[in-house]
């Protein structure tokens, strides 16, 4: 097989350079408490990875038990207020994050909720969910990171993610570490009341917000059942609950969404999962909106990316975006992607 | 495998080329490729581990072997690994090792092993002389005209690299060095032929080095014939190194010779080709007098800035500025003016963006009044392109032509966009407005931006939309170190305070970084009057402005607050400035510290805490 | 990747099945298939061991030397293969006949003048069916054309079976352009035949009137089992479902015969 000059093994050196060097900041034991990592600390994080450099093993370790401990806390349905920005599908394609807040404005001075999928498909996956859960940390309020179907053991063994910790680090330990994190990720959040974010869609197991705040979700995503559905299923033209052609949750029709937000007094449903060449695209008579934020997805679609901003008066505006200059470089995408020829 | 290094320590010398060496070559059998990648690169590092050169023979049976991989990133390291232990070989250790190294891979059956071989006889070339150098070359004909395509492709790659360790270059007919370029500029792939181009290349410059001109003549045909090759893919190649192909063979042929194929390749019929040809015009053309780029060039500049293809326009528009200096003033406005002013128009937007992006150069040659008199339509258009950068690199130039276009002509032309650009939809481009302003302030003076921005600016802050209240008070924030007093105290102290309340979590820790900034600014008004005033109208003098100049946030604008206050640090604090930070700011940043967002008390916190290191020293005397 | 990669090829496969035994059924007279760059297909084995062909089906692959010397090795390697071609077997280091299958190592782009001599074991005289699955797509439109033409000219009763990606000159396409030219592969016919409707004006315009042309994702949503397309989308999870359903769309079957005979094939078809 053809292996591409620049892949994996270029890279096997850099975490082992990095984790010697270190960053002159003094190692803490894992086992302390949020208020251990000083915002200093965190600061200095935030600043190297903007800069698409991986924090050390430890750093991770440290990153993902703080991390941890916020998220315990949070609801399956989290509250979130206005205004706030709504994202969708990231998948590892960092530099097309940083455009992101290039557009969107940064953290903090924007509120960000993201619906999932930081990780597999794009090649900076470690990048994209250390950045993320830094910023988690540093400003547990101003963004809100749920749970996508991605956000998944099995999920990323195939899709990419355990692949490119294993090559940044050399080993799974991180890998081990992020993906026990994903268990505590919200599966939904509440934006006042009014807009009801998730990853993928509605389950026939659930009619009310309140059954959701009822689940267990500290645990790997399941294959079946209300919490697979809730990241899994995509609604559809056709009316009812339908099989799924991807092989887990299910399709939901314009009744069912009709009746869900009736029922919950929701004017909306935003979710994401699903591939948009516009970036966004309404559904189900505006009663339901999908946000895709990776623009040239696996930088074969050409698809343009969007967010939705949300102000404090509940109004919507989306912004479009292509793919950063940066990410569009081959030296960059390390290996064109397939097509079947 | 990164750890061999530590293990050959641990093993000793002696054990490393007994024991280790011998494990190693049984695992090139069999693992995967990353681990073979690893090994070939490894040992390239081992001389020292197996007791310096005089054992470094006995890490090539291992490398030998990884250079038939078939995974070539594999084989690429051993090439490497090997060179590396070629140069560190004596002479007589190069003939006993390398040399029957390199004459087996050179035959063996599988082509693998000969694709490497290619990459090892540059080294060897340089450790030998005369006959033995001579007999390498012989050998090296062979593989150039080999069966397989991809020893060709990888003799043909590694040739310029063996003629830059030739002293003294022999191209005449029948000479090996001929033989092989001949066989590869007339190969019947064009993968091989397109390769050609370097060869050509590595010949002439050779030559020119050693000041032998006797074959010019024929390399300028052999030139030619690969600008007229029936494969584009061999002319892309040759259009692409065009300045260097003409510059390796700068003579008096070149003038008649070159510049119609020059035009020709710019009317190649593909696209591809076109491409490669524009971002050769400025330096062919430095190459060739005036008048013909005039007569021969210019006119064929015109039809590819109207090119079918959008790269071609695209790769046009990133070089086509660097003709200005060539043609100067009056050429320039006369003939490259109107294309760009087409550029500017082009629905691709890598060419617009091309264009503005390379604007200074032709601003150097025909002054800034002509050009921006011309552009200004265009600039307009621009200034509302649907891509972001588009509009950015607008921005960016705009200092620039209010420096040039004085304050009444920029005011009626472009201030209106100036404000535009503030309530974009993009992050960017709104920050990019911000420092825009504090850019033309300090370009126009305090009484101007009063009149111009402060006031529109402050309108906003009853906007129902908080992106619009934080945007306005970024830019506020970021005009403060260059505002003078009055407009402090009248009205930006006032609209500061009034956000103070904002329901909106992210203003209030924004209104507690502005406080900071605003007591910074403060503190350098001394007891005599106004000193900012004087500094802004004539420059961008005042301190904490000059030192701001380079933060590119908008949000804290000044870093370096201990250099700014010394510079006043000997006069008193003026009792106004001491008057709003006791009296206005502290509180209000004590008050934002009970507040319910942890943000915002941080923030606070933050802020009164650097105030305090600022201010004591100086409210104490 | 992968996963991607194996339902695209499911899809091809069984769509061009269903296609070339639609040809071999219409009725019981002699047939031959002549595939282009067949690479390491294995459909001639699977079609000449099947009974129902016995007798009256010759199979034809052409490939450059560098592909068929491995498709010879293989075969000899291999018994499953080598009894499948039958008798009379005469093996070169490239080449491979029998009775009923012939491995011809030609470039094609050498297929293209009236000059050029019908190869080893052709019938100019039966119903023919030429396939080409992503080979002609690599030749420069006008060198394609002249390929086609020649089969036309020298096989009356010729039909054809294209498989190639179309780039429908939308985003997708073009990025796909891009990321293969990164790779250094050049699809000159990806402009030329890039929508349905010119894959089709492509075969008519070489004789073929009964020409038609469907994009993969409307054939695996229409010619293809839903039971079956259930059973293998619930082998494991496929997420990257819109991202299939994008590439399904930039390829396409174009299918089409002469007045000799008529295609007994549904009419599932997007273009006519």
């Amino acid at each position: 097989m053809e292996v591409d000059q620049e892949d994996p093994l270029s890279q096997v050196k850099h975490p082992a350079s990095t984790s010697r060097s270190g960053d002159g900041i003094p190692e803490i034991k894992p086992a302390e408490n949020l208020h251990s990592i000083g915002i200093g600390i965190l600061e200095t994080w935030i600043e190297r990875l903007l800069k698409c450099e991986i924090l050390s093993e430890s750093q991770v370790m440290r990153l993902c038990d703080t991390a941890r401990e916020i998220l315990v806390n949070e609801s399956n349905v989290q509250p979130v207020s206005s205004p706030v920005t709504i994202c969708g599908d990231i998948h590892g394609q960092f530099h097309d994050l940083l455009e992101l807040f290039r557009i969107g404005g940064p953290c903090p001075d924007t509120n960000y909720l993201f619906m999932g999928d930081y990780v597999d498909r794009g090649y900076f996956s470690v990048e994209t969910i250390s950045l993320l859960l830094a910023y988690k940390v540093r400003y547990p309020h101003r963004i809100t990171i749920l749970r996508g179907n991605h956000e998944s053991r099995q999920i990323t063994q195939v899709y990419g993610f355990y692949d490119e910790c294993l090559r940044k680090y050399g080993n799974t330990k991180v890998w081990t570490a992020f993906t026990d994190l994903f268990d505590y990720l919200p599966l939904t959040a509440l934006v006042e009341n009014r807009i009801f974010c998730l990853h993928g869609g509605l389950s026939p197991s659930i009619e009310t917000l309140d059954q959701i705040v009822q689940l267990d979700r500290f645990q790997e995503a399941p294959h079946e059942g209300p919490v697979c559905d809730l990241l899994w299923s995509d609604p559809d033209e056709r009316s009812a609950w339908g099989v799924s052609p991807r092989g887990a949750g299910f399709t939901f029709g314009f009744d069912i969404s009709s009746q869900f937000n009736h029922a919950n007094s929701l004017s909306l449903i935003a979710r994401a999962h699903q591939l948009i060449m516009e970036g966004y695209q309404f559904t189900h008579e505006e009663r339901v909106v999908t946000i895709f934020s990776a623009p040239n997805y696996c930088y074969r679609c050409g698809n343009q990316a969007a967010i939705m901003e949300v102000d404090e008066n509940m109004n919507t505006t989306f912004l479009q975006f292509d793919p950063s200059p940066r990410s569009g470089q081959s030296n960059f995408s390390r290996r064109t992607p397939d097509y079947f020829l | 495998m990164r750890r061999l290094s530590t293990i050959s320590l641990a093993l000793g010398k002696e054990r490393t080329r007994t024991e280790l060496v011998p494990f190693l070559e049984e695992v090139t059998q069999e693992d995967e490729d990353e681990v073979l990648t690893v090994l070939a690169e490894e040992l390239g590092g081992f001389i020292p581990y197996v007791g310096g050169p005089d054992n470094a023979h006995v890490l090539i049976p291992a490398l030998e072997a990884l250079s038939g991989a078939e995974e070539p990133v594999v084989r690429d390291k051993a090439v490497e690994s090997l060179n590396l232990i070629c140069q560190a070989f004596s002479t007589s250790q190069v003939k006993e090792y390398f040399l029957p190294l390199i004459t087996r891979l050179s035959s063996t059956d599988w082509f693998t092993s000969r694709v490497s071989a290619t990459g090892l006889y540059a080294a060897a070339i340089s450790k030998l002389e005369g006959t033995e150098r001579n007999d390498l070359l012989v050998l090296y004909k062979d593989l150039t005209q080999d069966e397989a395509p991809m020893v060709r492709r990888a003799a043909a790659t590694s040739l310029p690299k063996i003629i830059g360790e030739l002293p003294e270059l022999d191209f005449d007919e029948n000479s090996t060095l001929h033989t092989m370029f001949i066989s590869q500029i007339t190969d019947d792939q064009d993968s091989v032929r397109l390769l050609s181009v370097d060869v050509l290349i590595a010949i002439a410059e050779s030559l020119k080095k050693q000041s032998i001109t006797k074959y010019n003549s024929e390399l300028i045909g052999l030139t030619l014939d690969l600008f007229n090759d029936k494969s584009w893919r061999v002319r892309y190649m040759a259009a692409d190194r065009y300045e260097r192909l003409a510059r390796s063979l700068d003579g008096s042929e070149l003038r008649e010779k070159f510049i119609p194929s020059f035009v020709k390749l710019m009317k190649d019929s593909e696209a591809e080709v076109r491409t490669a040809i524009s971002k050769q015009i400025p330096g062919f053309c430095s190459l060739i007098p005036l008048a013909a780029i005039i007569s021969e060039i210019i006119p064929n500049v015109e039809l590819l800035a109207e090119d079918s293809s959008q790269h071609v326009r695209a790769a046009l528009a990133s070089e086509i500025s660097r003709l200005a200096p060539l043609l100067e003033k009056e050429k320039t406005t006369q003939y490259l003016l109107p294309t760009f002013l087409q550029m500017l128009k082009d629905e691709f937007p890598d060419v617009r963006l091309n264009i503005i992006s390379k604007l200074k150069i032709v601003n150097d040659v025909i002054g800034i009044e002509l050009l921006s008199k011309s552009l200004l339509p265009a600039i307009s258009e621009l200034a509302k392109d649907k891509q972001w950068r588009v509009r950015l690199a607008i921005i960016e130039y705009i200092p620039l032509l209010a420096e040039q276009l004085g304050v009444s002509f920029f005011d009626k032309e472009l201030g209106p966009l100036c404000m535009t650009w503030l309530w974009d939809s993009v992050f960017s481009i709104r920050e990019a407005a911000t420092l825009n302003l504090r850019k033309l302030t300090e370009v126009f003076g305090v009484d101007w931006a009063k009149d111009e921005i402060i006031q529109n600016v402050i309108a906003v802050a009853e906007n129902s939309n908080y992106l619009y209240r934080l945007t306005a008070l970024f830019a506020i924030t970021t005009l403060i170190p260059v505002m003078d007093q009055a407009a402090i105290t009248d009205s930006i102290l006032p609209f500061i305070i009034n956000l103070t309340d904002d329901a909106i979590p992210n203003i209030r820790f924004n209104i507690a970084k502005s406080f900071k900034v605003l007591a910074e600014t403060c503190l350098t008004w001394t007891d005599g009057g106004d000193e900012q005033d004087s500094a802004t109208t004539t420059g961008p003098a005042s301190p904490a402005a000059a030192k701001t100049d380079s933060a590119s946030s908008t949000t804290e604008p000044s870093t370096g607050t201990s250099e700014s206050t010394a510079a006043t640090a000997n006069k008193p604090v003026s009792p106004l400035a001491k008057q709003i930070i006791t009296e206005t700011i502290i509180p209000r940043l004590e008050k934002l510290t009970g507040d319910s967002d942890v943000d915002v008390r941080y923030f606070a916190n933050k802020s009164l805490e650097e105030i305090d290191v600022l201010a004591k020293p100086l409210l104490e005397k | 990747m992968c996963r991607l990669t194996t339902q695209g090829t499911y899809i091809r496969v069984n769509s061009i099945d269903l296609l070339v035994e639609a040809f071999l059924n219409k009725d019981d007279s002699p047939k031959q298939i002549i595939s282009l760059g067949a690479g390491s297909d294995t459909r001639p084995f699977q079609l000449l061991t099947n009974e129902k062909y016995h007798n009256r089906l010759v199979y034809h692959e052409i490939d450059f030397p560098v592909s068929t010397s491995r498709k010879v090795a293989a075969i000899v390697a291999d018994p499953r293969f080598s009894s499948a071609i039958g008798t009379g077997i005469e093996k070169s280091e490239n080449e491979i006949h029998s009775e009923t299958y012939h491995l011809h190592a030609q470039d094609l782009r050498n297929i293209k003048s009236d000059s050029f001599e019908i190869l080893r074991g052709m019938d100019q005289s039966i119903d023919t069916l030429v396939i080409s699955e992503c080979c002609l797509c690599y030749l420069e439109p006008a060198e394609s054309a002249a390929v086609l033409s020649w089969f036309k000219s020298k096989f009356s009763r010729m039909g054809c079976i294209i498989y190639e990606p179309i780039g429908l000159d939308d985003q997708f396409g073009r990025v796909m352009i891009q990321n293969l030219a990164v790779r250094g592969i050049s699809l000159p016919t990806l402009n030329k035949y890039h929508s349905l409707r010119s894959q089709v004006e492509r075969l008519v315009a070489l004789g073929l009137e009964n020409s038609r042309a469907a994009d993969m994702e409307f054939i695996h949503d229409n010619w293809l089992s839903r039971e079956d397309n259930e059973r293998i989308d619930n082998l494991e999870f496929l997420d990257e479902r819109e991202e299939l359903n994008l590439l399904l769309r930039h390829y396409c079957i174009a299918w089409g015969s002469g007045q000799s005979w008529k295609w007994d094939f549904p009419e599932n078809s997007q273009q006519a």
